[in-house]
C-alpha cells in the first residue's frame, strides 16, 4: 500500500496499455516508456506488464504503508529512501513507514515505479492503464492527487542479498545506442519506417524529414510530441479520409510540422502520414524532454524485428540475473 | 562472473599486497602478463600508510565484480575524496554481467581515499575506500 | 487544401506501426465496399494471434501480436482476403435526433454556407435530408464516422484547428459526417477541431457507457437521421 504524500499533476498509473478495444474509439494508454515499466517489472518477478506509476511532474513524495521491495527505473529522479540517495534504475526493498522522494530529472523525462505485486487499481477493459480524456482505469481515470491511497498486489515477501537491493544496467547502455556520424552527441536519433503516404510528399520533404534536427516543442505530452522545423510538403495535396492511428506514426497536418502520436493520442484522424517511430525507439522518445532534438533514421522491417529482439533479450536478462540478486521467501 | 576472472582478480590482489610490480606467466598457449603503474605504486604506498591509521576506517566490497565509481546515467561519480557519506549510504558500485551491487558506507563520516580504480576487477572483502568516521 | 479527395486506384496493404498492416480499398467511399470492410474485420478478428483491428472509412487496420504473427506474412494474406471478402449485408438500427442548427451551437454554419455560396438554410435542407450510416470508430467512444453527407456539402478539413464546445456537436470535414456525443460531467467544455460545427443536439443520448450492456449505444452499420428542430441565427 503506496500512501501519495506528495505530488504534481500529470502522475498517473499505467501498465503497458489496453488493447482491443478500437472499435469503441479507445486507444491504448499505457506507460510512455514500456521499457523501462517492463524493467522495472522484471526485475522484481513481477509480470512484465503489471501497473506500476508514471511519473511526468516532480517533486513527488510516496509514503510505504507495508514492507514491499520496489523498483524506480527510466529517468533518474534523484532519488532518496528516507534520505538515502537511491541510484537510476535500482531495486530496493522497503519498510512500513519508510518515505520515498523523487526530484525533477536533469536529463530524460519519465520515471517509472513499480512495486511487488503491482498497483492493484481494478482492471476496466482488461488494463489498469489511466484512459484520462475518457475517464476511466487506473486509479478512478484521473491523475494522482496527494492523500491517494494506492492498493498494492499480494505476493510473498522477497529476501534480497544485499539489503540495499542491486541495480539493474539501464537500456541506454545495455542496447546498442543510435550512433551516426551525422547526428550530434545531444540529438535524439530515431528510427523510422515509410508509411503510407511517404512518397505523396515532395523530394525537398522528404530529405529535408531525414537532414532536419527537430525541436520537440513545449506542446508535448503523452498524446503525442509536435515537432518544429523545416516546412514539409506533398507534392499533390488531397484530403484523407479518418482511419486508424498507431502509436508513433509521424503526421504532417495543413502547418507542415510533423506531429508524432503518442500513448494518449487520438485513435483515428485524417492527416498524411509520413513515416512511423519504430516500436523499439519508443522508449527513446519517451525520455525526450521539450527543448531536445530528434533526427530520424530511415531503416526497413528487418532493422525494426532485430531491434525488438534486442529488447526482448534484454528483458530476458534483466529477469534472469535479478533472480540473483532477490528471491522469494518461501511460506 | 566466470571462474577465470576471478583467478585473476585474486591473482593480482596478491601481487599488489606483495609489492610485486612485474609478473608474467607463461604455460603452452596461455599467457599471462601484468604490470603495476608507476602511479599506482605511489598510491598502495600512501594507501598502506593510511591503513594502518587505526582511526580510519575501510570500506569493503560486496563481492566480485568490476568497481563502478559512476553510474552509466549520472553525470558524476557517486563519490569524491572529501565528500561526507551517511551510514549505509551507497558510495559505489560492482558490476557483475549486467547487475550493480551497492558498495555501502559501514558508519557515517568523510571519505579521504579511493583506493582502487574504476574498471579495476576485485574481489569480496576488497578495499575500495577509506573513511574518517566521525566523532563518536 | 484542394478539397479533392484521396482516391486509390487499386486497393493496397502498407505497414503502420512495425506491428500494423492497413488496408485501403480502392474507389470512392461506398456502402457496398464499407460492407466488405466490415466482413473482412469480422473474418481478421478469428485468425489469432491479432491484438485488435479498426475499421476506417475505405480502410481496415490490423494489429498484430509480433510473437504470433510476422507482418510481412500477414500483408499478402490481408490483401487476398480482402479482394475475395463478400460482403454480409445488414440492416443495422435508425437513430434519430433533433438538431439545433447554426446560431451558438453550430457557429460554423454561417461560414459553411458561405464556402458554398448558398443560403445557411439550403445547408441545413440538405444535410438534414440524408440518412446517414456509422462507417467506422471515430476518436473517442461515440457514434463514429458518418456516411452519407450530400456530395455538395463536402468542405476541406481546416487547416488550423480551432476550439470549439463539446457536446452533441453536428459537424462536417471532408466527405464526413459526425455526431458528437455528450460532453462528460467533469470533462472540458472546449476542445480543438478540425472540423465545421454546423449544429448542436442538446440530449443527445450517451454513446458509451461502461457500466452499461452493451456498452456501445450503437454499432458499424447504424443509421443516423437529423431532424431540424430549429435554425438558429
Amino acid at each position: 500500500m503506496i500512501e501519495v504524500s506528495q505530488t504534481p499533476p500529470l502522475n498517473t498509473v499505467q501498465d503497458l496499455g489496453r488493447f482491443g478495444y478500437r472499435r469503441y474509439g479507445i486507444g491504448s494508454a499505457g506507460a510512455m516508456d514500456r521499457l523501462a515499466l517492463a524493467v522495472g517489472n522484471c526485475a522484481l518477478g513481477n509480470a512484465s506488464g503489471a501497473a506500476g506509476i508514471e511519473f511526468q511532474l516532480f517533486p513527488v513524495m510516496l509514503k510505504f504503508r507495508v514492507d514491499t521491495a520496489i523498483a524506480i527505473t527510466g529517468a533518474d529522479c534523484a532519488a532518496t529512501l528516507d534520505s538515502l540517495p537511491v541510484p537510476p534504475f535500482w531495486v530496493t526493498p522497503v519498510a512500513a513507514g519508510q518515505t520515498l522522494r523523487l526530484e525533477a530529472p536533469k536529463t530524460g523525462a519519465r520515471t517509472y515505479l513499480c512495486i511487488a505485486g503491482g498497483i492493484d487499481v481494478p482492471e476496466i477493459l482488461g488494463s489498469r492503464s489511466t484512459q484520462m480524456r475518457d475517464g476511466f482505469g487506473g486509479l478512478s481515470g484521473r491523475q494522482l492527487q496527494p492523500g491517494d491511497i494506492l492498493p498494492t498486489g499480494s505476493r510473498p515477501a522477497l529476501r534480497f542479498r544485499d539489503s540495499f537491493g542491486f541495480g539493474i544496467e539501464p537500456p541506454d547502455s545495455a542496447l546498442p545506442p543510435n550512433a551516426h556520424d551525422w547526428a550530434t552527441d545531444s540529438d535524439i536519433v530515431l528510427r523510422v519506417i515509410a508509411a503510407a503516404e511517404h512518397d505523396q510528399f515532395d523530394s525537398a520533404s522528404i530529405k529535408a524529414f531525414r537532414t532536419t534536427a527537430w525541436t520537440i516543442t513545449p506542446q508535448s505530452n503523452r498524446m503525442g510530441y509536435r515537432l518544429a522545423g523545416t516546412s514539409l510538403k506533398r507534392s499533390d495535396p488531397t484530403e484523407m479520409r479518418s482511419q486508424a492511428i498507431v502509436q508513433g506514426v509521424v503526421q504532417v497536418p495543413p502547418s507542415g510540422q510533423p506531429i508524432v502520436q503518442l500513448a494518449d493520442g487520438n485513435s483515428a484522424g485524417g492527416y498524411p502520414k509520413l513515416a512511423y517511430v519504430i516500436q523499439a525507439d519508443l522508449w527513446r522518445l519517451a525520455q525526450a524532454s521539450p527543448g531536445r532534438t530528434l533526427r530520424f533514421a530511415l531503416v526497413s522491417l528487418d532493422d525494426a524485428r532485430r531491434a525488438r529482439a534486442e529488447q526482448a533479450a534484454y528483458l530476458k536478462d534483466v529477469s534472469r540475473m535479478s533472480g540473483y540478486c532477490r528471491s522469494q521467501v518461501q511460506a | 562472473m566466470s571462474a577465470e576472472l576471478h583467478t585473476i582478480a585474486t591473482l593480482i590482489d596478491l601481487l599488489r599486497a606483495h609489492n610485486i610490480t612485474q609478473f608474467e606467466f607463461v604455460s603452452g598457449s596461455t599467457q599471462f602478463k601484468w604490470t603495476q603503474n608507476p602511479a599506482d605504486q605511489a598510491d598502495s604506498a600512501s594507501t598502506e600508510r593510511l591503513a594502518d591509521d587505526p582511526r580510519l576506517t575501510e570500506v569493503l566490497s560486496p563481492g566480485v565484480g568490476m568497481f563502478v565509481a559512476r553510474h552509466p546515467l549520472m553525470p558524476r561519480e557517486m563519490t569524491a575524496i572529501g565528500d561526507s557519506r551517511q551510514r549505509g549510504e551507497c558510495v559505489a558500485l560492482i558490476k557483475i554481467g549486467m547487475i550493480y551491487r551497492p558498495v555501502l558506507a559501514p558508519c557515517a563520516g568523510k571519505i579521504v581515499k579511493r583506493t582502487c580504480r574504476p574498471g579495476d576487477l576485485v574481489d569480496y572483502n576488497r578495499p575500495l575506500f577509506l573513511m574518517q568516521p566521525n566523532a563518536a | 487544401m484542394s478539397g479533392r479527395i484521396t482516391i486509390l486506384n487499386q486497393p493496397r496493404v502498407t505497414y503502420c506501426g512495425d506491428q500494423g498492416l492497413l488496408l485501403e480499398a480502392a474507389g470512392d467511399l461506398e456502402l457496398a465496399t464499407q460492407e466488405r470492410i466490415w466482413a473482412l474485420n469480422e473474418q481478421v478478428l478469428e485468425w489469432g494471434g491479432v491484438l485488435d483491428t479498426q475499421p476506417g472509412m475505405n480502410s481496415l487496420l490490423v494489429l498484430l501480436d509480433p510473437d504470433a504473427n510476422d507482418v510481412t506474412e500477414c500483408r499478402d494474406r490481408l490483401l487476398r482476403a480482402w479482394k475475395e471478402v463478400r460482403s454480409t449485408a445488414r440492416k443495422g438500427k435508425l437513430l434519430e435526433v433533433g438538431v439545433v442548427y447554426g446560431g451558438e451551437g453550430g457557429c460554423d454554419l454561417v461560414d459553411v454556407a458561405r464556402y458554398h455560396r448558398v443560403d445557411p438554410a439550403e445547408i441545413v435542407k440538405l444535410h438534414a435530408n440524408a440518412e446517414y450510416t456509422i462507417f467506422a470508430p471515430g476518436v473517442s467512444p461515440g457514434f463514429g464516422y458518418l456516411f452519407g453527407l450530400d456530395r455538395r456539402l463536402f468542405i476541406p478539413r481546416r487547416d488550423v484547428p480551432v476550439m470549439r464546445k463539446v457536446g452533441g456537436v453536428v459537424s462536417i470535414a471532408g466527405a464526413q459526417a459526425i455526431l458528437g456525443p455528450p460532453r462528460k460531467p467533469d470533462g472540458a467544455d472546449l476542445g480543438p477541431t478540425g472540423w465545421h460545427v454546423i449544429g448542436r443536439v442538446p440530449d443527445v443520448p450517451v454513446a458509451f457507457d461502461l457500466a452499461r450492456d452493451p456498452m456501445s449505444l450503437v454499432s458499424l452499420g447504424d443509421r443516423i437521421r437529423f431532424r431540424v428542430e430549429r435554425i438558429e441565427k
